[in-house]
């Protein structure tokens, strides 16, 4: 398994990065982590001119207990998870392995968008709003729902970059609960969910169920198969993992 | 178009040539012939060719070369050699904890980095931290016990 | 009760021994520090890279092959297809009709995804996998078979039209089909036990390097001696001018045995280039091209009296052996032949199929014939409890072949050995403390927990080193003393370099340090069979334990002529050869192999050197054991994980307890991976869907619970080491247990069997099915 050829740029700054976007458009492709990517390109399901490596840029850097910048690792964040709200650090163990987790990033996994994803659901869940930027629209800011188009597909164009994702400060008495299925550690979940109550406001996602994850209402959810399990059995365990999230949560 | 790559392995300085395409795994094996590193998979699931970049385990498959650029990486053969094993060779020896040797190397490396942590490793969390390591001979029981006698003993 | 004498426990052939000792691996440095030497490693200046250009489709017409673009990209040297290379078609397995011969790159017609069609050869892997995207395939669909059922239908779409039928062989029941007659209870299944792939953690790979008309040929396989042969003929070489040789080797588990056509099309290419090439096996080309193992269809019936004595079995089996007859069409008579498992059944009437279908073909995989025998019978055993109300230790102990009864011939028509089945058995219900695993059983059942237990039992037998052939070993003393041990054999894990040494330093009382072992190098080693069907202890360590008798003999005799004493004097202390209590008079090895050189000064009639050698056939032997699997079920999930797992087996005489524990961990590891994981996976149009490790998924450390080991040693009577083979008994015995723990924990839902894998899906479907959690419904 061997990459196709593609050309390699490592701005060291956001302007660089961002008009090396601009200018190669479609061609190319930001490499965050790459523990998604470069599968991809290993398997030549993903066929770059260029990468742009941001893993030097200094903009994207740093996190706070409220803001992660794209590019800090969820290593990083595992170290300082006492720092964030406890519903993230619960589910950090639970993307990949530690070695994925060393060189995978917040924002490569956002902008990735497997629906399998435990980042995806966190945003949703803590209804945090994500910073993108191109050289053509210049800097934005798009609520998760927003972001989040379908599986493996953002809005975020081709010359635009992820910048950060923030979300409102977790306040002291909040609850919450996480849990999801899979096989081995470190295997995309066959379904997960998780709750937060906040000031008496119960908000639950579901995912690894459907295209993409979803807020629990009344009209269900909407669900797919695949190999490992089928939209079926995703529909049923993705709601005893709901039932069991809210009541532990409401706990 | 090549590029320029500054990396430290095991120690030692290198300045290579290398297209953007080959792997941190291939840079070691073909470029470097440190072939202590095993390609198990390619796609990152095995953990076969895990190696230390500036101390934290990585897969060596996941990461292009040009990625390394200025950092350090540690092979298994930058660890220890016949008659001066490190006390983590030492313990797996003692325990039988490998039998064809591929998926060693790797599992070496998550040692390391675990053991270099400073975590205290107990027998309950050690799956979790050890799953990025795919073993089809030994049933892994001996790399556990090899790994929590090599935290012991430091 | 002479039989009871021959198999009763051997202790140690000489005092202080180093049989039997759990000796450190002389392997383990090398593998420790990366310094081995798998084939990969090996990087030959001017060596070129071969990327296979694999079949898109599942069956169709090759209607044309576009090179153009390949051959004119950058770095390649060649593009080569079957008419370039004019290799002839060659069946897989000696028992095979000529009609399923195979072309080693698929001629006119693809019958599998994955099949090899044409190699790119290039100065880079990078650069011929780039060129194998340009090579243009013309593909004229056919009708597709996937479905071993389907595909024993008349009126089925054909693999092979001259054939006829896409039955490739079929083992009829021999004698009275009428076994069941007696039974007063009988009870029914239909078991799947799905096709597996191997992974072994290294992919097949292979390295040629043409010299001087001789091809040096570094592999990855088990049986160096079959694939050199294999590849001399089809190449039109001798024996004598291709050199095959096995450096380490990341697994095999059967996969690695005979010779995988690309290899033979590699060395084709080699020799016509005239410069060194390499195949390294990429990880989805190895889920696809690699054989498979297992793919069964059991349908069952096993029958009983009220009582719980069984009275007969009937199993038809159907075995898909995927898109080219091979080894596997082998496979379904060993399961045949162990359908009686441990147990004395009065009657068995056993017939199999194997089919052709559109997809990877099949082989030998860890187990090989013998897993779907013990899942079959162990399965139907704990139904058969189930039924009866009969505590399933109890109903196996009840059916247990009698320890005075060895050797013994089943209704399925094999001779076990020798065998103490019981002791096994209550060995594993004391270590796994069984009654008190049915008490906690009983009290989550009693508190409806969400997540239930369940226990499963399986006491199996199996049978190793059978009708394979003779494996040869020699030893031979050289001049500084040292012993070096030659031997057909090939290690890929085992750790043959130390348990063949220790054989033979305990006959020459060498230390081990001064035996150095020689294997899997066809120039080094005269002959051999190589390392299949756990046959390397008992053939290959008999025949090297043969070979150091004789030169132990001879060095007696010589030592008795040199020291002017009687032989029966002659003793073998620390590294020397002397008389008995007069250290004074004694000889080192070393000089003796001197004196051995020369005929001047031998006795009359002996002949010079000393060395021996010895082809050693024997019957098989029949290991066996009782494993016992503990599972959690969460009834809301249907995630089952593993808590506890004990295992006693019995292997015989036990040569390395390091080693042989090794082979039993790995081996349960790998059946709990059938159990629990593993499935390949195909499309009704013959697409692989398990072609990553993402989706193909092995055990890591976090299904495999800590394992309890014990052993019995009951020695076999067929082999002067007393030994039985441990590489594939610990797979055979874990899958069964595990299963039928699973069912265990959701038995008294009502539950009776779930096919394998235990997928949480599969048991809430089961569970739903029950009439359970009647929230859950099929979409």
């Amino acid at each position: 398994m061997k990459s196709a050829p593609f050309e390699y740029a490592r701005p060291t700054t956001l302007t660089e990065a961002l008009d090396l976007l601009d200018r190669h458009g479609e061609d190319c492709k930001p490499l965050a982590g790459g523990q998604s990517l470069v599968p991809l390109l290993a398997m030549r399901l993903a066929r770059p001119s260029l990468l742009v490596d941001l893993d030097r840029v200094p903009e994207l850097r740093g996190f706070s207990a409220e803001r992660v910048g794209a590019m800090a690792t969820n290593a990083q964040l595992e170290r300082r998870a006492g720092d964030l709200p406890p519903v993230i650090a619960a589910a950090l163990p639970h993307i990949g392995h530690f070695q994925i987790r060393n060189r995978g990033t917040v924002g490569g996994s956002l902008a990735h968008l497997d629906p399998a994803g435990e980042w995806p659901a966190l945003a949703l869940l803590l209804e945090a709003e994500l910073t993108v930027e191109s050289k053509r629209l210049g800097r934005r800011t798009l609520s998760a729902g927003q972001f989040m188009r379908g599986p493996m597909t953002t809005a975020l164009g081709a010359d635009e970059l992820l910048l950060s994702v923030s979300w409102p400060r977790w306040p002291a008495g909040a609850r919450w609960a996480f849990a999801e299925v899979a096989r081995r550690p470190g295997d995309f979940a066959l379904a997960g969910a998780a709750c937060t109550v906040i000031a008496g406001r119960t908000r639950a996602v579901v995912f690894a169920v459907g295209p993409l994850p979803q807020l629990a209402g009344d009209g269900g959810f909407e669900v797919t198969g695949d190999l490992h399990a089928s939209a079926a059995y995703r529909r049923e365990v993705g709601k005893r993992l709901l039932d069991r999230v809210m009541t532990q949560a409401a706990m | 178009m090549e590029q320029s790559l500054r990396v430290k392995v095991n120690g030692q300085a290198v300045k290579r040539e290398v297209p953007p395409r080959l792997t941190l795994a291939d840079f070691l094996r073909d470029r470097l012939r440190l072939t202590g590193t095993h390609l198990g998979c390619e796609h990152g699931v095995c953990g076969a060719c895990t190696v230390l970049l500036d101390g934290d385990a990585v897969r060596a498959c996941l990461l292009l070369a040009v990625q390394a650029d200025g950092r350090e990486v540690t092979t298994v053969e930058g660890m220890g050699e016949p008659g001066r094993l490190t006390p983590l060779q030492r313990a797996f020896l003692e325990h039988g904890a490998f039998q064809c040797g591929f998926c060693t190397p790797g599992f070496l490396a998550t040692g390391e980095a675990l053991l270099r942590s400073g975590r205290r490793l107990s027998r309950a969390e050690l799956p979790d931290l050890l799953a990025g390591n795919l073993c089809r001979c030994t049933g892994y029981g001996p790399i556990v016990d090899a790994i929590l006698e090599a935290a012991g003993s430091r | 009760m002479a039989d009871r004498e021959a198999i009763r426990p051997l202790q140690v052939l000489t005092p202080g021994s180093i049989l039997g000792h759990a000796v450190r691996r002389r392997e383990d440095p090398r593998l420790i520090t990366g310094t081995g030497r798998y084939v990969d490693d090996i990087q030959p200046d001017r060596c070129l890279h071969v990327a296979f250009v694999r079949s898109t489709l599942a069956h169709a017409t090759i209607r044309a092959v576009d090179v153009a673009a390949a051959a004119a990209a950058p770095g390649v040297v060649a593009v080569l297809t079957a008419a370039d290379l004019g290799l002839p078609a060659r069946v897989g397995f000696q028992m095979v009709p000529e009609v399923f011969a195979r072309p080693p790159l698929a001629d006119g017609r693809v019958r599998f995804v994955g099949e090899p069609v044409a190699l790119v050869v290039a100065e880079s892997p990078e650069a011929a996998t780039d060129a194998a995207q340009l090579v243009g395939l013309d593909l004229e669909a056919l009708e597709v078979v996937v479905d071993a059922e389907a595909a024993r239908q008349a009126g089925s779409a054909l693999l092979f039209p001259a054939h006829g039928s896409n039955v490739a062989n079929h083992f009829a029941p021999r004698g009275d089909d009428d076994v069941l007659a007696a039974a007063e209870v009988t009870i029914q299944g239909r078991f799947v036990n799905q096709r597996l792939a191997p992974v072994p953690m290294e992919s097949e790979a292979i390295l040629v390097v043409p010299e001087a008309g001789r091809l040096t040929v570094w592999a990855t396989s088990q049986t160096p001696f079959g694939l050199r042969a294999e590849m001399a003929s089809s190449l039109g070489m001798a024996d004598g001018d291709i050199r095959v040789v096995v450096g380490d080797m990341g697994g095999g588990f059967g996969a690695k045995a005979g010779a995988r056509p690309e290899l033979i099309v590699v060395a084709a290419a080699a020799r016509k280039l005239g410069r060194p090439v390499k195949w390294i096996e990429t990880r989805s080309e190895n889920l696809v091209g690699m054989t498979h193992g297992r793919g069964q269809v059991q349908q069952v019936e096993l029958g009983a009296t009220r009582d719980g004595h069984l009275v007969g079995l009937r199993a038809r089996v159907l075995a898909d052996v995927g898109a080219y007859p091979g080894i596997a069409t082998l496979l379904p008579f060993l399961t045949g032949q162990m359908s009686a498992g441990v147990y004395a059944i009065p009657a068995i009437s056993y017939e199999a199929h194997c089919v052709v279908t559109n997809t990877t073909p099949l082989a030998a995989y860890r187990g090989a014939g013998r897993p779907e025998a013990a899942a079959m019978v162990e399965r139907a055993m704990d139904m058969l409890a189930v039924e009866l109300a009969i505590d399933p230790a109890e109903l196996r102990r009840r059916n247990l072949i009698a320890p005075d009864r060895f050797p013994h011939t089943t209704a399925g028509g094999a001779t076990y050995d020798s065998g103490e089945y019981e002791r096994a058995l209550d060995k594993l219900l004391e270590i796994s403390a069984y009654p008190e695993l049915r008490a906690e059983q009983a009290r989550r059942r009693e508190r409806d927990d969400r997540v239930q237990l369940g226990i499963g039992l399986s006491v199996y037998v199996e049978v190793t080193a059978v009708g394979i052939g003779p494996e040869w070993g020699a030893v031979r003393i050289e001049t500084d003393g040292t012993a070096t041990v030659r031997c057909g054999t090939t290690s890929f894990g085992q750790g043959h370099e130390t348990s063949l040494a220790q054989i033979a330093a305990e006959q020459l009382g060498l230390p081990l340090e001064s035996v150095l072992v020689i294997h899997s190098d066809t120039d080094a080693v005269e002959r051999g069979t190589g390392t299949v069907g756990s046959r390397s202890m008992q053939h290959g360590g008999s025949a090297v334990h043969q070979a150091a008798q004789q030169v132990r003999q001879k060095a007696r005799d010589l030592a008795s002529h040199l020291l002017e004493a009687s032989p029966e004097d002659i003793v073998f202390v620390a590294g020397t050869v002397g008389v008995a209590g007069v250290p004074e008079r004694s000889l080192s090895w070393a000089s003796l192999a001197a004196t051995a050189g020369d005929r001047e000064n031998l006795p009359e009639g002996m002949e010079p050197g000393l060395a021996a050698e010895a082809d050693f056939e024997g019957d098989g032997s029949y290991p066996f054991g009782a494993h016992c699997a503990v599972v959690e079920v969460d009834l809301e999930t249907g995630d089952a994980r593993l808590a506890r797992f004990f295992a006693v087996d019995d292997c015989g005489r036990i040569i390395n307890p390091l080693l042989a524990e090794g082979q039993v961990h790995g081996g349960i590891a790998q059946g709990i991976g059938q159990a629990l994981l593993e499935e390949v996976v195909f499309d009704d149009q013959g697409t692989p869907r398990s072609a990553s490790m993402l989706d193909y998924q092995i055990p890591s450390i976090g299904e495999i619970p800590e394992v309890v080991t014990a052993t019995t040693e009951t020695p076999s009577p067929n082999n002067p080491l007393g030994a039985k083979g441990i590489g594939e008994s610990g797979t055979i015995g874990s899958t069964p247990a595990v299963q039928n723990a699973v069912v265990d924990a959701l038995s008294h839902l009502g539950i009776r069997h779930i096919d394998m894998p235990l997928t949480p899906e599969r048991v809430m479907d089961a569970i739903a099915a029950a009439g359970q959690q009647g929230r859950y419904e099929r979409a």
